[in-house]
């Protein structure tokens, strides 16, 4: 009897000393650190510096949106393909800039601060079958794939370094793998290319762009999907491996939304404040100047 | 009947040689469970080794730099980074934590359910219930993560007030879930083995049911129900779908059990599919799964040796 | 004085009473919310059509025969391979020899790895060791088996399964009477013409238990198949031995994390799940039905 009852106390004094005293502390939401979005974030909006160790990973944008739809106190980041059920938070450059929503002519004119190019990548010159269904993946029918899934598609004068060579349609099967933000994408773009050519077998997996780029340089995979540019350590595996440089194609265009609960009433916010936000500096919303609670 | 007869007799008249084969190969099945227990030792340890000895890794990460702070002076897990930083104390709290909160909620349940089923429960009630717990060891881990993240998580954090949806309490009531089953069957077991001759003799010094449950059976069958309690912390720290799914994996350096953290094996399913073969971080997450596998290992025989004991000491009494 | 012990008692017993309720509450609770929120969802399209639309629509037929092939695979290497190890155990060895102690031991070890350990051994051992050394041998260093795909899955859940099977064929064998066996011995019959015409055919009970057990678990895990050949989105059914495959627990894993679109796949997850569940359960229950036949069985004999 004894035992249990201590064990009882012990439960409820722990759980009693979850804070709950700073109603105004930000939860922040993030990826894992084998995402392309987690990289790009961490290259463009952190300056390289490290995530504060109170981010939550969670393993692919589809969780950190799930999460910060359930709690109020939260902030995430991700593609903007996936944001559903949440508010995004228009972002400044800084604080005179004016807030920028993300959206398709803001991504694309690039007056939105955190926008960025989505890629596929090639051991080498894609050829036959692979080179078909990429050179399908930049006609004007694949790009409008792009915006069915939320994504933005190339401007025409950004595409076209892959030419379509008559009749080589696909025989084998083609391997894609990579990037979570873009595996929607690339199995969307899969879809449409197998209902048009009979014949043509496109795979594609995500693991979060790491994992595509690990298993280019394993040789597991024809095309990497990316959303982040391969770094030189990287780059140099690969020339290591295969005896040249990786072929690095534009596919789209994808904005990395900042987001927050339905009911957050946050107005906007800055570069250095989201900055400061995720290296651990600012810890409440009223630092951010918001009534979240 | 007679034909059978006859088949045995012809077959009397066959070389030994297929009865020879036969057994080599039975026995060879046998050497084959001993060599799988072995192999996943050692090609887990294989690619772990290099952080030991291989000068490259050393350039990026030893096991020095993974157990003494970091530069900044705390404990930090960033393997991708300018600068990647391995720090295993934050794992180890983690994964502590989070066992411990499963235990603590487990334990008691299973253990008092145990004694129930074995001791007061009527006859038919016991061939109902056994088969339900048991059902719960069915639950495939995924599922249970997916439940913790999606509703115990919102119940806990309302109930509590805390700050973080994801923590040790969410994922750990996740856990119990898993743990349940193990500690009550093997409890149970251990309690059953406890021969009648205690319960009744025990009654017939004047003890009512619970009391005999309580100061005899319970504390003769202590022996296995500990082994019961090390099977479940082995179980606990080596779970990977439902801490992945509803810990946060935040590598926060803290006890509390309201705030998220990061487990070793959640760290592994995590990050194994990005690393590139044979870099530092691949080592370095195989080390992870090698450190788990001796742990288990160590806790699994604990746990032998204590059955063992109490087969003895419930022997040696009776004799 | 005896008031007190009485009541006491009472509460003990009523505690103990609730720590089970509590259990079973605890499961009804899991499989009541998740049957009703699948329960919009099911149909027989769902169980038989491919996934439309990104996950948002269609059926998880992909999974169900992908999850039904693996765990097939799976069967063919762990049942002949643990009925024999537990036909050594019983029928063969000398009881107290050092392989008998030490076969145990790696038994009740095996049984306690961690599922992700598993996950490591099978991309350590199958897939850059005995796959590469395939591809080396056979293909000329092409890249065929040293990738992910459904044997190695397979085979690496058959070694997780490895406990089970033995430990219910053991049962069953321990379930069929000496006197059996003496029986035929003394009719002259061989060591293995005992097990093949006596023991073996009073067992199947036992192992067709234990087969179910082991499927249903291979069925559930997923941490040993996240990286040896489960994948998300697959145009065609495996073929090949050297094939991916989706999964239905991998299913439930990644639309749970990298669903396109959380609010519209809800209710396909809630209903992958609830399949998931039901496979598994349904399993369990079988053989926990067939197991409590064998063991009044063996307390009758």
């Amino acid at each position: 009897m004894k035992p249990f009852v201590v064990t009882l106390a012990l439960v409820l004094l722990l759980s009693g000393c979850g804070s709950k005293t700073d109603e105004g502390t930000i939860i922040l939401y993030g990826r894992e650190n084998n995402s392309g979005t987690y990289m790009y974030f961490k290259e463009h909006v952190l300056a390289k510096a490290d995530f504060a160790p109170n981010v939550q990973t969670l393993p692919g944008t589809a969780a950190v949106i799930n999460a910060v739809s359930r709690d109020r106190r939260s902030i995430g980041y991700g593609g903007i393909g996936y944001v559903k059920g949440v508010r995004t938070v228009p972002v400044k450059k800084d604080d005179q800039s004016p807030a920028v929503e993300p959206t398709l002519q803001n991504v694309v004119n690039g007056s939105y601060p955190i926008s960025r190019d989505l890629y596929f990548y090639t051991v080498q010159e894609p050829q036959g079958a692979v080179r078909e269904f990429i050179a399908w993946v930049l006609t004007n029918e694949g790009q409008e794939v792009s915006e069915k899934v939320g994504y933005y598609p190339l401007p025409a004068d950004r595409r076209g370094q892959v030419k379509s060579s008559e009749g080589q349609a696909a025989k084998k099967t083609i391997t894609v793998k990579g990037s979570d933000t873009m595996v929607i994408l690339g199995q969307r773009w899969a879809e449409h290319y197998m209902a048009k050519i009979p014949g043509a077998v496109v795979q594609v997996t995500g693991g979060g762009s790491g994992t595509g780029i690990a298993a280019l340089i394993n040789g597991a995979t024809d095309i990497c999907e990316s959303s982040r540019r391969l770094d030189s350590k990287e780059r140099a595996q690969i020339k290591a491996k295969f005896g040249k440089e990786p072929v690095e194609i534009p596919v789209a265009m994808d904005g990395v939304a900042v987001f927050v609960h339905a009911s957050n009433p946050l107005k906007t916010i800055t570069l250095p404040e989201l900055q400061a936000l995720y290296t651990g500096h600012i810890k409440s919303w009223r630092e951010l100047g918001s009534t979240a609670r | 009947m007679d034909q059978r007869q006859d088949e045995l007799l012809l077959l009397k008249g066959r070389p030994r040689l297929i009865e020879t084969l036969l057994e080599t190969a039975v026995r060879s099945s046998a050497v084959i469970v001993i060599a799988a227990l072995v192999l996943i030792f050692v090609f887990v340890a294989k690619e772990a080794i290099p952080l030991l000895t291989s000068a490259d890794v050393h350039n990026e990460v030893t096991v020095w730099t993974m157990v003494r702070p970091q530069e900044s002076g705390d404990f930090s897990w960033q393997p991708v980074s300018e600068k990647p930083k391995y720090s295993l104390p934050p794992l180890i709290v983690g994964t502590l934590k989070v066992s411990i909160v499963a235990l603590l909620i487990a334990i008691p349940l299973a253990i008092l359910a145990a004694i129930y089923t074995s001791e007061f429960a009527p006859q038919q009630f016991r061939e109902l219930l056994k088969p339900v717990v048991e059902l719960l060891a069915g639950m495939p881990s995924v599922v249970i993560g997916f439940f913790a993240l999606m509703v115990v998580a919102t119940w806990v954090q309302d109930a509590f007030g805390l700050i973080f949806r994801l923590n040790a309490i969410t994922a750990g009531i996740g856990l119990s879930l898993a743990v349940i089953p193990i500690v009550y069957t093997v409890a149970e077991d251990a309690l059953s083995a406890v021969p009648q001759a205690f319960r009744d003799g025990s009654t017939a010094l004047g003890a009512n049911p619970w009391q005999t449950a309580w100061r005899v059976v319970l504390p003769a069958a202590m022996p296995g129900v500990f082994a019961a309690c090390v099977l479940g912390f082995g179980r606990a720290i080596g779970e990977t779908m439902i801490v992945l799914m509803a810990s946060g994996n935040a590598a926060m350096m803290s006890f509390d059990p309201a705030e998220s953290f990061r487990s070793f094996s959640a760290t592994i399913a995590a990050e194994l599919g990005e690393v590139v073969y044979g870099s530092p971080h691949y080592h370095v997450l195989f080390f992870l799964g090698a450190f788990l596998f001796v742990v288990t290992f160590l806790l699994n025989l604990a746990a032998h040796w204590y059955v063992a004991r109490l087969r003895a000491r419930l022997e040696g009494k009776l004799k | 004085m005896r008031r007190w012990i009485k009541f006491v008692g009472l509460a003990f017993t009523s505690l103990t009473g609730l720590a089970c309720l509590i259990i079973v509450a605890m499961v009804a609770i899991i499989l009541g919310d998740i049957a009703i929120h699948a329960w919009p969802r099911l149909s027989w399209e769902f169980i038989h059509g491919q996934p439309r639309a990104g996950m948002t629509e269609g059926g998880i037929f992909p999974a169900i025969f992908g999850t039904a092939a693996l765990v097939l695979l799976m069967t063919l290497a762990v049942v002949p391979l643990g009925v024999a190890a537990a036909i050594y155990l019983h029928e063969y060895a000398r009881q107290g020899s050092k392989l008998v102690h030490l076969v145990r031991l790696a038994l009740h070890n095996l049984a306690g790895v961690p599922a992700i350990v598993f996950g490591l051994f099978g991309l350590g051992f199958f897939i850059e060791f005995v796959g590469a050394g395939i591809d080396r041998a056979f293909y000329g260093g092409a890249l065929a088996f040293g990738q992910p795909c459904i044997l190695w899955a397979a085979l690496t859940l058959a070694v997780l399964t490895l406990p089970t099977v033995v430990v219910a064929t053991e049962e069953a064998l321990r379930a069929v009477p000496i006197s059996y066996r003496e029986v035929a011995y003394a009719a002259g019959a061989t060591r293995w013409q005992v097990v093949q015409h006596v023991v073996l055919p009073q067992s199947v009970g036992g192992i067709l238990t234990g087969t179910i057990l082991a499927v249903s678990r291979g069925a559930g895990e997923v941490a040993p198949i996240m990286f040896t050949g489960a994948a998300y989105y697959l145009p065609y059914l495996p073929k090949k031995l050297n094939d991916q495959f989706m999964e239905l627990g991998y299913h439930i894993y990644v639309l749970t994390t990298q669903s396109p679109d959380v609010e519209a796949t809800k209710p396909i997850l809630y209903a992958t799940v609830f399949v998931l569940l039901v496979l598994t359960f349904a399993l369990n229950f079988v053989a926990i039905i067939l197991r409590s036949r064998i063991r009044r069985r063996l307390r009758a004999a």
